[in-house]
Parts: C-alpha cells; structure tokens; sequence
C-alpha cells in the first residue's frame, strides 16, 4: 500500500504557500451571499474569519472546499488557479474541511470514518493491523488523543471534533478550514483545540477558522477578516486592532456591550424539581436525581456540555418526557407527568431549543403560528370554530409588541429571518403571562443584534417577576443573564453558584476528575 | 400427517431439504436487498424484480435449452431493472417507497403480458427439464445433515457461496464500508470525495442483479416453468427477512431458512392433511412475516439515511480535473 503523508515524511521542515479565493462571487436567487470577495490563508497561520450568521462566512468557506461554484471569481494556490468542483478536487489540492455539524458515519468506528474514500481503506479488502499503526503515528505527531476503535457515536462531541481534524490531515489536507469549531466544545475543550490548531500551523498547516465568537478570535488567531451582508470589510492582523473595532465592523454600527440590568430581587418559589429521574436514550444520561428550586424574578442559567440532560430537563417540565420518580411542582401544584396541554395552561411558557421542529410550522402563516398552543382559548374560537378575525388581530398584536419585521400576519414563518422567528416566538409565549418560562438556547442562530434584544426582553420579564429558566451552551450568554447559574452534568445539578465565573463553571461542567485527569 | 410421523427421521429430512430449497431464492433476493438497504435505498421494488427475472430467465433458458443461460439473462434483467430504480430514486430523488411499489405494478404486469404475447399462443405447455441434483461427494453421505444440504442443485450451492461473498463486500471491502457509510451519512461520504450516487448505484444494481436471480431460481430451478403470480410475495418476505437477519448477510441466510422451514412445514401439513384449512396454512409464512417484523421493530436498527434522497452532486467527472491540482512535489514538503 503506498501512502506517504506528507505530514510523515517531513524532514526540511514547512515550505510557503498562499491559497487565496479571488473575487469571489455567488449568488442564490435575488440574495448576494459573496460579494467580490478575497481572502488568503498562508502556511503556518490562523486566520479568523468573523461575521454574523448571514455574512456569507459559511459560503466562501464551502465554495473553497467544492461545495458550492461560485458565479465569479477563481481559487489560486501561489498565484496558479486551482480548478475546485468538488470537495474530491479540494481534498486533492490540500484543503479539508471540519464542518459545524460534523460529517462523521456514527455507526462506523473511528478508524472506519478516517479511511472513507482514502487509498488506506485498500483496493480489494481493509486492512485494519496495517492502517491502525500509520494512523496511531499521525495522530500521535499531531498529540490528538482518540481511541480509534470506539464506535463515533461513543464519542463526546469534543472527540468527535478532533477525529474530524485528524480525517481532514490524513486525507493530506494543508490548508484546514474549521466551522464554528468552539460552538460545542466546554472551555477546557477549547484550550485543547488551541494547542492542537498551534501544533498544526508550527507544522506549517493554515488555519481558516470560521466564527462569530469574538473572544476566540483574539486568542487564537493571527489575522482576522471581517464580513458582513456577503462582502468583505477588510482583513488584519490581529494584534494590530481592538476588539471593539471588529464589533462595529461586523455589526456595521457600535453595540452597548453589556446589557444593563437591576440588581435581583427574588420572589416566592415558583418551580420547584425534586429528585428527578428521567431514564436516558442512546447513550445519554437523561436524569438522575436533579434537584432544582426557581424564585420569581430570577433568570436560573443551566450551564453544562450540551447532551448532559438539558433536554430531558425541558422535555420532563414541559409533560414532553415521562418522569419516573420524583416531584415537579409549579406555583405550589404538582404537574409531574401531568399532560402538557394541562402544564401549559397553568402557567408556564417554553420557547424550546429547536424552534423550527418545536416551536413554528413553517410553512404556516404567523397567524396559525400565533394560536398554535392557545387555540382553544376563549376570545380566539367562537362557538367551536377559530375565529380568523380575532387571530389576525391577536397576530397583529404580537407583531407589534415586538417589532417583528414581516410582510404581515399571513406571510408564511418560513420567509422570516431566525431572528423575527425567535422574536414572534417570545412574543407568543410572552402573550400567555406565564408564571415561569423555560427558555432553551433562546439566541442560538441568531445574529448579534437579535441576541442583544433577546436578552433584554428576558432581563425585562425578569424584572417583572417573571421565573426564568435559562439553558444554554453560551457560557457568554449565561454569564450575561443569569441571577444564580447552576451546571448540569450527567443527568444531575454538579453545583449552583451565586457569583458564577467561567473558571467556576468551566470546573463544574467538566467533573473533579477529569479536572485531575488533564 | 399423524403427531406419530413428528418423531421419525423420514419426516424430518424431506422437512429440511425442501426449507433450504424454499430458502434458496429468498437468501438471493435477501442478501440483494440488504445491500441496497445498507446504501440507504429500500428496494420495495424486489417482487416485481424477481417476476421480471422469472420471466427473462425462463425465456433464456427455453429458447437457448440451457438453464445456466437463463440464470446469466435474469441476473442482467434484475441488475437493468435495478437501475432504473436507482435512476429513478437515486438520480431522481423518487420516493423509494412509492416507486417500488408502482415499479411493482408495472414489472409484475410486464412479465405476465410478455409470457402471454410472446409463448402462451405458440406454446401449449412450456416446461423446461429440471436441473439435475447433485450430490456433493463425502459431505452427501454425513448422517441427517448430509442430504437436505449436499444434495441439492448447484443454485443451492451457488446461494451457500453468496453468503460468505456478501459479507466480505459489505464487511470487509472498501466498497461495503463506503456503501455502509453512505446509507447512514451520505454527506460524509460526500466531503469525504466519494460520489454517493455512483455508490447508490451501484448497490441498486447489485440488488437488482440478486433479486432477478432469485426469480430465475424461482422459475428455471424450482417449477421449470413460469406461471403468473409465482413470485407470490416472496421479494416483500425478502424485505422482512433483510429485517429480520439485521442487516447482515449471515443473519439473512438464517432468517431466510426459518422462513424457508415455516414455509415447507405448512405445505407438508396440507399434503398430510390437517384439520386446519389449507388456505389458512398458505398465508402462515406471510404472518410470521408480520410477526417478525414488528418484534424486530423494537430493535430497529435501519440504516439512518434509508428513503432519504441525496441531492447534491452529479456523478463527478472531477478525477482528472484532481490529478491536475494535485501539489506540485516541491510544495509537499
């Protein structure tokens, strides 16, 4: 079997390169996703490229490994013009791709997925002795720490990433594009990323890392392009400008950076979890025993890795998941296993973590969208019919209150942006007056402006005495938030803090003893 | 049949010989389609495929006077008839469901109006001669064993071969694991540079290929004629055997000799005579279809992708443009 890596055979140490996407412009349909834009990526490098969802990040990115053609524009390697069709073309001129959602078979082990379409799996039959001692090496030089027998989906989502890296560099790739590669890592998991990213530049790799998380971008990157609405607003180093610079850029107008908020003010228990069980599914730990206690007028944040029992958290409060054992009790009234219709109506709100599975339909206008729990209320049917007036009445309601930008109360959810999704989505369950709220990643996808509203709204009902429960894998977002947060791992509350820092929370998510394992 | 009988060898060894029999086609067909299944394309398609090669087959066989001609001219069929259903579902994006059945339909049709246009009018009885049995030296002789399975026409050995064969393509060869890959994560297979649709492809062949096989067998081997009807839903108990073995060639050989077993056991009770009506012993296969099918529900473990269109690239003319871009020497470090 031949197959030299480059990365094995090194010896005179990393020669230059420069990839460049040139002019680079795409279009679907009326919308300019690339609008004439350049970008470059030299050996040894990482270069961040920042921007709100929407910005086109995500395009160029794919255009460079094949996904997408681009309408205008070429893709140079050191001057020459690199003919990219396919990600084959663009795993044989030395780009990979780790991908925000990874591109892993989850059934295959780890060793499977690193062959998939590489000369290693062999011509006629795999042969797994010989492979498993050239990929151990690799990962070895490259200090990335996976079990290559473990089936991928056994592996935590931070493994899972790195075997998403190691695949890219055993298909030879120099040039790595990373997508969103912190969005699910804890902070630990994203120190690790950092040393493995520097590891690969010393080796004389390039680093594209594409991000909307301002933080990394400082730490990790060496220069740093900023896009917004399809082109590029310019490209520096990174220590030559200021954070708050990159925001104006990216945003195209200055944001208050922190939103202000009174001090706390707790009320009486409004929700109260004891000794929850709730049995898990496919590996996951579901809920084991978790306690909680949430006052009126506080904003809980639940901070942990995502698949720790944040869903089953919110699918056990919401009647969605059966509780085996234990109490929930809302407002003084015991709701365990109650139906969800019955839990709803007696006062809590659920802006759920998956908006379009769980939240809207669609391909259904805002004014279906506006009575899809409380359709039966009174006021909304008449004499066992919906009442359309009163509907398009209630929709116009709710579109004002929260400026909600669309064509009117029947334009299809689908036309609108995340955003005013996510806006008409709080505006609905806000309609309800509802004692206590479950708010799952209430920000996730959104751009930063929506995310600034979001919150304040949030700090807003919170201040009216609403009881917030707040899941997010934002550690940023919970900071910001939160009166209490409390850190669910393995099913169960490791710990509630008063004054949270994301050293303390980082410890929390990750356990005692992987604190002392690393 | 008395309870008596139950105890005696003579009962048991003609039981075993004809499950294996009845299992042969139904060990074709489902090795065929756990490999499309394992692509992520569900084949519902493989009734029709079997009658169309019940018919090519029987009509190859007939006109040549060789059987194995016959078997060659049906496995074709079945491969061409396959990938008009990969066209269609994978190419195409069809729903796989709704194709197979309308595909159904129209093969189950087809054969029948062909048998009719073509022979029925010259022919008053078209029998073909029976393919001689034989016995595999020393292994024929092995007591209680050695005749159901070493005394068989070479079609039974041919699906004892298969076996081992399906499972090294899916199991061991690249192929199996980009075929694997690509009915649980196509995208992956995708940005990992394989052409999903070509694998696809390639797997609705193969499942048609097996399937037309299995008609043949059906048609040349078992009745040595044709008759309309005479798949009788053998390829949807194929689809409940692929099922039923999870997947695996070894497990669908096996599910497919239980089948076999319940099947040869009902039609011995009708000739033996039992007090339960024939009719109902007929359909006892088709239950026990139903039956396995909603236990093995509980462990489903379907493929992820199956049913499930991939539409993204065309079949790639993108290997000589990657030679091009391949990096020049110096730059590899």
């Amino acid at each position: 079997m031949a197959f030299d890596h480059p990365a094995m055979t090194i010896e005179d140490g990393p020669s230059p390169w420069r990839l460049a996407a040139v002019g680079i412009t795409k279009r679907y349909g009326p919308l300019t996703a690339n609008d004439a834009v350049t970008l470059d990526l030299r050996a040894g490098e990482i270069h961040a490229v920042l921007g709100e969802n929407g910005a086109g990040k995500s395009t160029i990115m794919k255009i460079l490994y094949g996904m997408e053609m681009p309408d205008a524009g070429t893709i140079e390697r050191d001057g020459q013009p690199l003919i990219i069709r396919s990600p084959r073309d663009a795993i044989a001129a030395g780009i990979g791709m780790v991908h925000q959602h990874f591109m892993l078979v989850p059934t295959l082990s780890v060793l499977e997925n690193l062959i998939l379409g590489t000369p290693l799996s062999g011509r006629f039959m795999v042969r797994k002795r010989a492979v498993r001692a050239k990929l151990a090496a690799l990962a070895a030089r490259y200090r990335i720490d996976v079990d290559l027998d473990a089936r991928v989906d056994e592996l935590s989502v931070g493994a899972q990433q790195r075997v998403e890296i190691l695949k890219a560099l055993v298909r030879g790739a120099r040039a790595l594009i990373l997508d969103e590669p912190t969005a699910v890592l804890t902070p630990r998991e994203v120190e690790a990323l950092g040393d493995t990213l520097r590891e690969l530049c010393a080796e004389g790799h390039g680093i594209f890392i594409v991000t909307h998380k301002l933080a990394e971008v400082m730490r990790l990157s060496d220069r740093v392009s900023v896009m917004r609405r399809g082109r590029l607003i310019g490209t520096w180093p990174t220590a030559a400008v200021a954070a708050d610079d990159l925001v104006t850029h990216m945003v195209g107008r200055s944001l208050q950076a922190a939103v202000p908020r009174t001090a706390r003010a707790p009320g009486a228990l409004m929700l109260e979890m004891q000794a929850i069980h709730v049995p898990g599914q496919g590996g996951r730990p579901g809920l084991r025993g978790l306690d909680l206690r949430l006052a009126a007028g506080e904003i809980l944040g639940i901070a942990g890795v995502d698949g720790n029992g944040q869903q089953e958290l919110a699918d056990a409060i919401t009647g969605l998941r059966r509780v085996t054992s234990g109490e929930i009790i809302l407002d003084g009234e015991a709701i365990t296993n109650r139906p969800t219709a019955t839990i709803l109506a007696s006062g809590l709100a659920h802006v759920p973590e998956d908006r379009h599975r769980d939240a809207v339909v669609l391909d259904f206008p805002l004014t279906d969208n506006a009575v899809l729990v409380d359709h039966a209320r009174r006021g909304i049917q008449r004499r066992g019919l919906v009442d359309q007036g009163a509907v398009t009445r209630f929709t116009d309601a709710l579109i004002a209150a929260f400026a909600v930008r669309c064509s009117g109360p029947q334009a299809a959810m689908r036309s609108l942006s995340g955003g005013n999704q996510q806006r008409f989505v709080l505006a609905r369950e806000l309609s309800r007056q509802p004692k206590v709220m479950i708010a799952m990643q209430p920000t996730r996808g959104l751009d930063v402006g929506a995310i600034s509203e979001v919150h304040a709204r949030l700090l807003e009902q919170r201040d009216a005495g609403m009881a917030i429960l707040l899941v997010s894998a934002e550690l940023d977002e919970i900071l910001a938030l939160s009166d209490r947060v409390a850190v669910l791992r393995e099913g169960r509350i490791a710990g509630v803090l008063d004054h949270p820092s994301v050293e303390a929370i980082g410890a929390l998510m990750l356990g005692t003893a992987a604190e002392q394992a690393a | 049949m008395t309870w008596a009988s139950l105890l005696e060898i003579t009962f048991w060894i003609p039981l075993l010989s004809a499950s294996i029999r009845v299992a042969t086609p139904l060990i074709f067909a489902g090795l065929g389609e756990s490999v499309c299944e394992r692509a992520g394309i569900l084949n519902v398609g493989v009734e029709g495929m079997m009658a169309l090669g019940a018919i090519a087959g029987f009509l190859a066989a007939f006109w040549t006077g060789n059987p194995w001609i016959g078997f060659g001219v049906a496995i074709a069929v079945g491969a061409l008839a396959g990938l008009l259903f990969g066209f269609l579902t994978v190419i195409r994006g069809a729903d796989q469901i709704v194709t197979g059945v309308v595909f159904n339909i129209f093969a189950l049709g087809l054969a029948s109006f062909v048998y009719a246009r073509l022979f029925v009018s010259a022919h008053s009885v078209a029998q073909l001669p029976s393919i001689p049995v034989y016995r595999v030296p020393t292994l024929s002789t092995l007591p209680f064993v050695g005749k159901p399975f070493f005394a068989q026409t070479p079609i039974v050995y041919c699906a004892y071969a298969l076996v081992p064969v399906f499972w090294f393509l899916l199991e061991r060869s690249p192929w199996g694991l980009s075929a694997r890959a690509a009915g649980e994560n196509p995208e992956a297979v995708d940005s990992a540079g394989l052409d999903v649709w070509r694998i696809r492809l390639q797997a609705t062949a193969i499942g048609g290929a097996m399937a037309g096989l299995a008609g043949a067998t059906l048609s040349i081997a078992q009745v040595g004629a044709y008759v309309d009807g005479m798949v009788a839903g053998r390829g949807f108990i194929a689809l409940a055997i692929v099922v039923f073995g999870a997947w695996r060639p070894w497990g669908v050989a096996l599910a497919a000799l239980l089948f076999g077993a319940v099947d040869a056991l009902q039609l011995r009770m009708q000739i033996g005579g039992s007090i339960v009506p024939g009719p109902l012993l007929v359909g006892l296969p088709y239950l026990l279809t139903i039956v396995v099918v909603t236990l093995a529900a509980a462990r489903a473990g379907y493929p992820a992708a199956i049913n499930k269109p991939y539409a993204r690239r065309r079949l790639s003319r993108s290997r000589r443009v990657a030679t091009a871009n391949a990096l020049p020497a110096g730059t590899r470090s």
